[in-house]
């Protein structure tokens, strides 16, 4: 084939519908496929955490919320007489709680990769990666974060641990509830974020005899933290 | 090692006789089906959540190219650049004037079954360009020159003692059977090569009409990584992977990993909309999506066969056939094995090749029954039979001696006298022949074509006296067990 293709697939799709028009039915009644969060929703989410291989924390203070942050890098530094290194999103939720300065006064080496040189590189060095959750699914612990200029798609892929807040705001029920958090991911132009993340658990495989490992290319060790509280204080 | 198409039946008694390929596809068998069972069990409605995703599916055919004309300007106005590729030939050049403009030296892959069809890395290699594959068993494949033999678990056909050697051979580290520290090994090698490499391929689940995006499923993070640390992000994809909306997205996204590897949702699901924008440190900087057809508006073109293009690539018809069980996907001798793989090969590749592959089907029925989309592929396997033998458009035109047995065979199927002395005929042959060699299954001192035809068939035994003799005596004694029985009521 030469020439056109472009041109070319479309006549041979139009030929081949055109021949023989297939039937296009209609989305079946859109009953629940998940059924809706209890009034406390989360006992559930810790379930669904901990049944993909993560960790579920609940905290009901920013103070709380600090001194968690600071007991998990504690626990997961590379070596016992070097500070544990983490990298931060830039992003208002972590203002609220004051993470950067909390971890740095408790002892931790922190970075915000953006404002790095080579943000990947600084990113891979650390021994965990610190989040904030546009959506998290309840039924299925799955953590929902987008790529923006202050939240590296790197921070939750590259450290081998991933720590992401979630507020209590932002639990969905599940699958079906995620296209609509998607939409209003959107800009004015109805662009989406470049990169839309779904995380449930640490990274894993199964290539070798269907024997589950966790921690392959993405972290070994996933913590998804559950706010119980109002962070921004209104 | 090298796949031999046409050849199902010698490459299967290969399979069959390996013992430890044997025992690797038992335990995946029953592990996998397990697995599905599990995560489907726990879902909602079973067979609502398949109804929506085949409606999906069905609803993206008729539309198909209303879709892609939407998806091309969405994807161009998020600032990505679209190719088209009508051929295997055409997706190749079109990845190669990528990375050669851009003096691309390393390439990172994530698994794409894509990819495979369109013989990609031996033509990237060709052009003296690195290509690392980076998912843990597509790695493992690569290292051992083998093409997958699955399309979600490629080395499911290797043993942790088979990757152990391997790894020692190819890697020159210390051997170990343990799994984690295999994977570790994998983790260790690719880390530095996914930092350092120009351009990073991937295939695509989905792509999303409405707003421009693809949509990425895996484990182990190796797709993600190719998409966040490369400057540049190729991905290809069959043309019948277009969606309309995110509504889609999730009827396909309920079912896939659930059917795939018994999973409620993988560890990761990515959703990509173009390059990375402006002040953002990490993804792409240009982003290219190749849509390929390469058989695929001919299939569409087939009021039968276009529910093929509904395959999701779960692997669930493989995982729960026994056939694929019992023979691995390397026998099918292309890229698709099992099932779908029977049905796809023959449609894709024409020119009469896989056409003995729709016959090395039990019919059983478990594949269309596991199907997240409904394909029917009892139904699509019989179709092809009857195309191989019946369609000169397929060229799998019956061998002379096959065509004369046939026409025998309904000869005397219409003529009950000579049927009756053909199968006289043949009892008194057998009456001869049998202790000679009939014990072994197999008639004696057939001409060469006929013989090849009875090699792989026992003949039914004839009963010593046929049911014409019986009938005269067997008539009496059911009407009088008739009689009897109405006498009781």
């Amino acid at each position: 084939m030469t020439g056109n293709h472009r041109q070319w697939i479309f006549d041979r799709l139009a030929e081949a519908l055109k021949a023989a028009p297939p039937a296009a039915p209609e989305r079946p009644e859109p009953r629940p496929l998940s059924p809706d969060p209890a009034d406390d929703p989360w006992p559930g989410l810790e379930a669904a955490v901990r049944e993909v291989a993560g960790e579920f924390h609940l905290v009901k203070s920013a103070e709380e919320a600090l001194e968690l942050a600071a007991q998990l890098c504690d626990r997961h530094r590379a070596a016992p007489d070097t500070a544990p290194r983490a990298a931060l999103w830039d992003c208002p939720l972590f203002d609220d709680l004051g993470l950067d300065r909390g971890l740095t006064e408790r002892g931790v080496a922190t970075i915000l990769p953006h404002l790095s040189e080579d943000a990947k590189a600084a990113t891979a060095a650390c021994d965990l990666g610190f989040t904030g959750a546009d959506a998290v699914l309840a039924d299925s612990g799955c953590v929902v974060v987008r790529a923006r200029s202050a939240t590296p798609r790197s921070v939750s892929l590259l450290p081998p641990v991933h720590v992401a807040f979630v507020n209590r705001r932002d639990l969905i029920a599940g699958l079906d509830s995620l296209p609509g958090t998607i939409k209003a991911m959107a800009d004015e132009q109805g662009l989406l974020p470049s990169g839309i993340h779904l995380i449930t658990g640490p990274s894993r495989t199964a290539d070798i005899e269907l024997v589950l490992i966790l921690g392959v290319h993405g972290p070994k060790t996933v913590h998804v933290v559950g706010l119980d509280f109002d962070p921004s204080g209104d | 090692m090298e796949l031999k198409l046409d050849n199902f039946r010698e490459n299967t008694a290969q399979a069959v006789g390996d013992e430890l390929l044997q025992a690797n596809l038992t335990r995946f068998g029953r592990l996998s089906q397990g697995k599905r069972a599990a995560s489907m069990a726990r879902l909602y409605d079973v067979e609502l959540a398949r109804d929506r995703a085949q409606a999906v599916k069905d609803r993206s055919l008729a539309d198909l190219p209303g879709l892609l004309k939407r998806l091309e300007s969405n994807v161009i106005a998020a600032g990505g650049q679209v190719h088209w590729a009508a051929d295997d030939a055409e997706a190749r050049r079109i990845v190669l004037d990528i990375a050669r403009e851009r003096q691309v030296r390393s390439v990172v892959k994530g698994k794409s079954m894509t990819a495979e069809e369109i013989g990609l890395n031996p033509a990237l290699e060709a052009a003296g360009i690195e290509v690392n594959e980076t998912d843990l068993g597509e790695y493992i494949i690569q290292l051992a020159h083998q093409p997958p033999s699955h399309i979600i678990a490629p080395a499911i056909h290797l043993s942790r003692g088979q990757v152990a050697d391997l790894f020692t051979r190819e890697l020159g580290v210390e051997r170990t059977e343990d799994e984690e520290e295999l994977t570790n090994i994998a983790r260790v090698q690719l880390r530095a090569r996914f930092l350092a490499a120009d351009m990073g391929i991937t295939g695509a689940n989905m792509a999303v009409a409405d707003t421009g995006s693809i949509v990425l499923i895996e484990n182990e993070g190796n797709i993600r990584f190719s998409t966040t640390a490369p400057p540049v992000h190729v991905a290809i994809m069959g043309l019948e992977k277009v969606v309309a909306d995110l509504d889609d997205v999730v009827d396909i996204l309920n079912l896939l990993p659930r059917c795939g590897a018994g999973q409620t949702l993988s560890a990761y699901a990515s959703i990509i909309t173009g390059p990375r924008r402006e002040g953002e440190s990490d993804g792409p900087g240009e982003f290219h999506l190749v849509i390929l057809d390469n058989g695929r508006s001919r299939i569409l073109a087939d009021p039968v066969q276009r529910q093929a293009l509904r395959c999701i690539r779960c692997g669930a018809c493989m995982n729960h056939c026994p056939v694929y069980l019992a023979s691995g996907g390397h026998a099918y001798g292309w890229v698709y094995p099992g099932p779908i793989g029977s049905v796809l090969t023959a449609n894709y590749l024409r020119q009469g090749h896989g056409l003995d592959l729709p016959f090395a089907s039990t019919l059983c029925g478990r594949c269309a029954e596991v199907c997240p989309v409904k394909i029917d592929l009892p139904q699509l396997l019989l179709d092809l039979r009857r195309k191989a033998t019946e369609e000169p458009a397929w060229l799998g035109r019956p061998g002379p001696v096959e065509k004369l047995g046939t026409g025998v065979w309904s000869w005397l199927n219409i003529h009950p006298t000579a049927l009756r002395a053909a199968a006289g005929l043949a009892r008194a042959g057998r009456s001869l022949a049998g202790p000679l060699a009939l014990a072994g299954g197999r008639p004696p001192l057939l001409p060469r074509g006929l013989a090849r035809w009875a090699r792989r068939r026992t003949m039914p035994d004839l009963a010593r006296r046929p049911f014409s003799k019986l009938w005269p005596m067997l008539k009496p004694e059911l009407d009088a067990a008739a009689n009897r029985a109405g006498g009781r009521r």
